[in-house]
């Protein structure tokens, strides 16, 4: 009897906190609330300087960090001030922490600080045992977590090959498409296991498939560049739609321009590649993000009319679906039209 | 609606008692809240190579290639089109090099959403849009200019506009657009930056000396505009003279500084931005001129070699000296391209050669006298050295050989070192007043050359007794001026009348003789320091009229006493009308007629100088009764002319006072002056 008058003084207690929190702007509780006032200042600032650095205006996001001049480097200072506050406060070893981890881990990411972001790497994969939600569902932090070696593989090939001058690491397109695949594999799986937490209540995973896709883009567009421009297209003699040497030369030696040869030996091998493997590949991805869209969502991607989609979506969505639409544009009519029916 | 206060104090016991837990709770809520993050940077291009063509014709154009120069990339664009070319695949990491720079160059936004049909139009539409071409090409050279290792494309280009900028000012602009004016700056960076490493420790120092000195010269010849091939020949020279500085010093770093060093002095040392503006104006002067830039090449460059390898004093010191040598070569090459500037004597051209002869003369002497040795330097060594070579030039045929040349060049400069050596100037002037007046005095004597070739040696002889003639006739108030003007009349009177060669040194006699006598105390009053000038001049020419009498004077010992009394009649003049104008007038008539009539006074029996002066006093004496009558200012010196031609064709006794003969004698002319003004 004991338990349940002290149960239903809680419960009682939550939702009086809950409507008094949820009054609007100002209705902090700092000394009843410290810990989650401190949490919610903390995502408040991330907000403003995220908004700050990549909102700021269209064309003018910055690069990666390590392309930019030391005075204009972005940074989370303030954000990541707040969090050392908290830490000082709240100490390092409850799931609140282990959120603030993976969110600064983060934010060097978003920055293209892969270095610092590396030396985070540890101290994220501690923090993902204490990320699993009490329903036993991944939450966006322990998604992170889990992948958060992938996604350092891509965004440093990513931020090289974006550099100033570019930089074309070996293997860059390789590296890419393992980071990509492994983020991939691993959605799939834990979304096969209902793992995962409602689509629209933690976008965690759409950042990471659309982020996959994303790598596996670039990863597309260096494997073209070394098949289009450098004759290597990774297929056999034996397939008869494979450009190879002899093929594109026979084909073009009637060119004499050196200009008009170069082209149309690109040309046949863009064919080639535009047609047998991006599509694949492009496929692949397209379905990833699609696993966490619903079917409206698809169907506002693929088969409405222009601007109905940002009409009618969220900015925080309106990227994935813009993607998803992006990457089924490059594949065959025939897929959209299985979305949008006769 | 009443709350029961227990129920209120309830639930503040409540929350203060579980405010922890539910704070955890909260909180764990919170790190689930939505929060934004980037995705990471999608590429701009799905596919570069779409993109081929519209980078090749970039890359091609003039634009395109100058930005292909400020990164340093023109060799990989250059290996893609081999590549192509020989049906291989373009290298890779060239290619992106390539690609980065056309999306960079042509703005070209990011296309990875745009549609994949776009066509070719839609290709070039997004190559074009964003800034200006050449606005672009601007940003990239100035851009480049804060890498740690820019492109010599980009230096050179920005040490271009600096210099151009320091001297033109807001004018640059125009002069680089103007087609005439910009073969001037064309012609500097094909010699000091494309024949030449730009990378080279110091070349742009010297790069911007000689495009400064160019850009100089062209301001100060406006009427004259650069021409291409004279500057060709010229940097070319010292593109080469540097060059081969640089190959001596082999690769001794030290040596190889000293050696730019060295040039670095030579090109901005006074007197070059003067051979350049020279250059400017024979070229316009001489159109001819324009197709021997590889001749005039060649003699700058002999020239400068002989100096640097025989000569270095004279090139390590002075440099007006070198430059000198150059303009009046050059100068001399224009007005005469086949008999001067191609012409040569042995391996040599004949411009170096004659320049060789005069150095090596005037070294000798100047070892020998100090006063020599410091008057032949600098710009009166080129004066020398434009003498002899405009004698030379005017006499080919008898001068410019091996067996000729030597004893010329050898007189020439024994000749007027004795002169110079002697000169009673030298208590006259300062040093540097003296140094502009045998300056002078030798561009004067280059302008007549046919009296040079013919005789070196009395042509000093004339320029000796003008300087000293001029020294005691203006002595009071000397100028170098009154010094080159008789200096010049002197010349071109020995020049125009050939007989005056026989005189030999008593032309230095006359002169001298006639000067001391202008420089008494009875003459400085009647004229002034110009009017004894003057009369010195008109004497010279009078002299020059009649040179065997004069020189007959002098042999007879008759020249002193007859000058002086001609001088002393004049200035007995009580009429007062004899002073300036009127005076050079009578002098120059009477010495005429003295002249003319000399005959009887070289025959020394009838006529002396006592009787000249007799006459004059007793005629002036007369000449002063008529004064409103008959005699004015105007025709006194034609009656005074026409006293001594009378007198000396039929002399008789002068009575001191007068006598009747006089008298009948002076109105006989009087009548023959009132009929010839009549």
């Amino acid at each position: 009897m004991q338990k349940i008058r002290a149960f239903l003084i809680a419960a009682a207690c939550l939702a009086l906190l809950s409507a008094c929190e949820a009054t609007g702007p100002g209705s902090g509780l700092p000394r009843v609330l410290p810990q989650k006032q401190a949490l919610s200042d903390i995502h408040d600032i991330y907000r403003t300087e995220f908004a700050e650095l990549f909102l700021s205006g269209e064309g003018d996001k910055p690069q990666c960090i390590s392309n930019l001049e030391t005075v204009s480097q972005p940074s989370f200072s303030r954000t990541r001030t707040a969090i050392r506050a908290f830490r000082v406060r709240f100490g390092t070893e409850e799931a609140e922490a282990a959120h603030l981890t993976v969110l600064d881990a983060m934010m060097h990411l978003q920055v293209g600080n892969v270095g610092l972001a590396r030396l985070l790497e540890s101290d994220v994969e501690s923090a993902k045992g204490k990320l699993v939600s009490q329903t036993g569902r991944f939450t966006r932090d322990f998604l992170f977590a889990e992948h958060f070696g992938s996604l350092l593989q891509g965004w440093r090939v990513v931020c090289d090959l974006t550099a100033k001058p570019p930089k074309t690491p070996e293997g860059a397109a390789d590296g890419l498409q393992t980071a990509a695949r492994e983020i991939a594999t691993g959605l799939e799986a834990s979304a096969k296991a209902g793992q995962l937490a409602e689509p629209d209540a933690d976008q965690g995973a759409i950042y990471l498939a659309t982020t996959s896709a994303i790598f596996d883009v670039w990863a597309v567009k260096q494997s073209g560049q070394r098949c289009i421009e450098q004759g290597d297209c990774g297929c056999d003699a034996s397939d008869n739609a494979c450009p190879t040497p002899a093929v594109t030369l026979d084909t073009c030696a009637g060119q004499t321009d050196p200009l008009d040869r170069l082209s149309c030996q690109q040309d046949l091998r863009r064919s080639y590649f535009n047609e047998t493997v991006r599509p694949a590949r492009y496929a692949e991805s397209r379905d990833l993000i699609g696993l966490f869209l619903d079917d409206s969502e698809k169907m506002l991607a693929l088969c409405s009319e222009d601007g109905a989609m940002s009409r009618s979506t969220g900015l925080a969505r309106l990227r994935y679906l813009s993607w998803y639409k992006f990457l089924s544009g490059r594949l065959p009519k025939s897929a959209a039209a299985e979305i949008c029916g006769p | 609606m009443t709350i029961p206060v227990s129920v209120v104090m309830s639930a503040i016991t409540a929350v203060l008692k579980y405010r922890g837990r539910v704070d955890t709770i909260l909180s764990l809520n919170e790190t689930t809240k939505g929060l934004p993050f980037r995705l990471p940077p999608a590429p701009k291009h799905e596919d570069r190579s779409r993109f081929l063509r519209q980078m090749w014709a970039f890359f091609e154009s003039p634009t395109g290639l100058a930005i292909l120069h400020t990164r340093d990339l023109v060799a990989d664009f250059d290996d893609v089109k081999a590549a192509a070319a020989n049906n291989l695949n373009p290298p890779a990491a060239k290619l992106d090099r390539c690609y980065t720079l056309y999306f960079e160059a042509a703005d070209i936004p990011a296309a990875l959403l745009a549609s994949e049909d776009a066509g070719p139009g839609d290709l070039r539409a997004l190559a074009s849009s964003g800034p200006d071409t050449e606005m672009r090409l601007a940003y990239y050279v100035v851009e480049s200019q804060r890498l740690s290792r820019n492109p010599v494309f980009a230096r050179l280009a920005l040490a271009t506009v600096d210099t151009a900028l320091e001297f033109l000012g807001e004018n640059a602009a125009s002069f680089i657009a103007n087609p005439k004016t910009r073969v001037l700056v064309e012609s500097v960076i094909s010699e000091f930056a494309v024949k030449q490493d730009f990378d080279d420790f110091s070349i742009r120092t010297i790069y911007q000396s000689l495009l400064g000195s160019a850009l100089f010269a062209a301001l100060d010849n406006p009427d004259s505009l650069p021409n291409e091939a004279a500057l060709k020949a010229l940097f070319g020279a010292l593109n080469d003279l540097r060059a081969a500085g640089l190959a001596d010093r082999g690769d001794d770093a030290g040596g190889r500084e000293r050696a730019d060093e060295f040039f670095a002095r030579l090109i901005t040392a006074e007197g070059f931005r003067t051979l350049t503006s020279s250059l400017f104006r024979q070229v316009a002067s001489d159109p001819s001129f324009v197709s021997s830039d590889k001749v005039a090449k060649e003699v700058i460059t002999a020239t400068l070699n002989t100096f640097a390898e025989g000569f270095p004093e004279i090139l390590d010191g002075d440099k007006t000296a070198v430059f000198g040598v150059i303009e009046a070569g050059l100068a001399a090459g224009a007005q005469n391209v086949e008999g001067v500037l191609k012409a040569r004597i042995g391996e040599r051209p004949l411009v170096t050669a004659v320049a060789t002869a005069i150095a090596g003369n005037i070294g000798e002497h100047a070892a020998a006298n100090a006063l020599f040795g410091e008057l032949g330097t600098g710009r009166i060594f080129a004066d020398f050295y434009r003498v002899a070579l405009d004698a030379v030039a005017s006499n080919p045929d008898a001068l410019a050989n091996t067996a000729a040349l030597p004893p010329f060049a050898r007189d020439l400069v024994t000749s007027l070192a004795r002169v110079l050596s002697d000169t009673p100037l030298r208590e006259s002037f300062e040093r540097e007043t003296l140094r502009d007046v045998v300056s002078k005095s030798l561009v004067v004597l280059s302008k007549h050359p046919e009296l040079v070739a013919r005789d070196s040696r009395f042509a000093s002889t004339v320029i000796g007794a003008a300087f000293e003639a001029a020294g005691k006739a203006i002595s009071d108030g000397l100028q170098s001026d009154d010094v080159i003007a008789v200096t010049d009349v002197a010349l071109k009177s020995a020049t125009d009348n050939l007989a005056l060669l026989a005189m030999d040194d008593r032309f230095r006699s006359v002169l001298v003789t006639i000067g001391s006598a202008l420089g008494t105390e009875g003459v400085k009053p009647l004229l002034t320091r110009a009017g004894r000038r003057e009369a010195l001049t008109v004497s010279i020419r009078a002299v020059a009229a009649n040179p065997a009498v004069w020189a007959g004077f002098d042999e007879a010992d008759i020249l002193q006493p007859l000058t002086l009394g001609l001088i002393d009649g004049l200035t007995s003049d009580p009429t007062k009308l004899l002073s300036g104008p009127v005076m050079v007038a009578a002098l120059r008539k009477s010495l005429s007629a003295v002249a003319r009539r000399g005959a009887v006074l070289l025959a020394g029996d009838r006529v002396g100088h006592e009787e000249l002066k007799s006459l004059l006093t007793l005629s002036l004496a007369a000449a002063e009764t008529e004064i409103g009558t008959s005699i004015d200012g105007e025709n006194l010196p034609d009656f005074l002319e026409r006293v001594i031609l009378s007198y000396l064709a039929a002399p008789f006794v002068l009575a001191e006072g007068g006598s009747e003969t006089f008298d009948v004698f002076i109105r006989d002319l009087l009548t023959q002056l009132d009929t010839a003004r009549a």
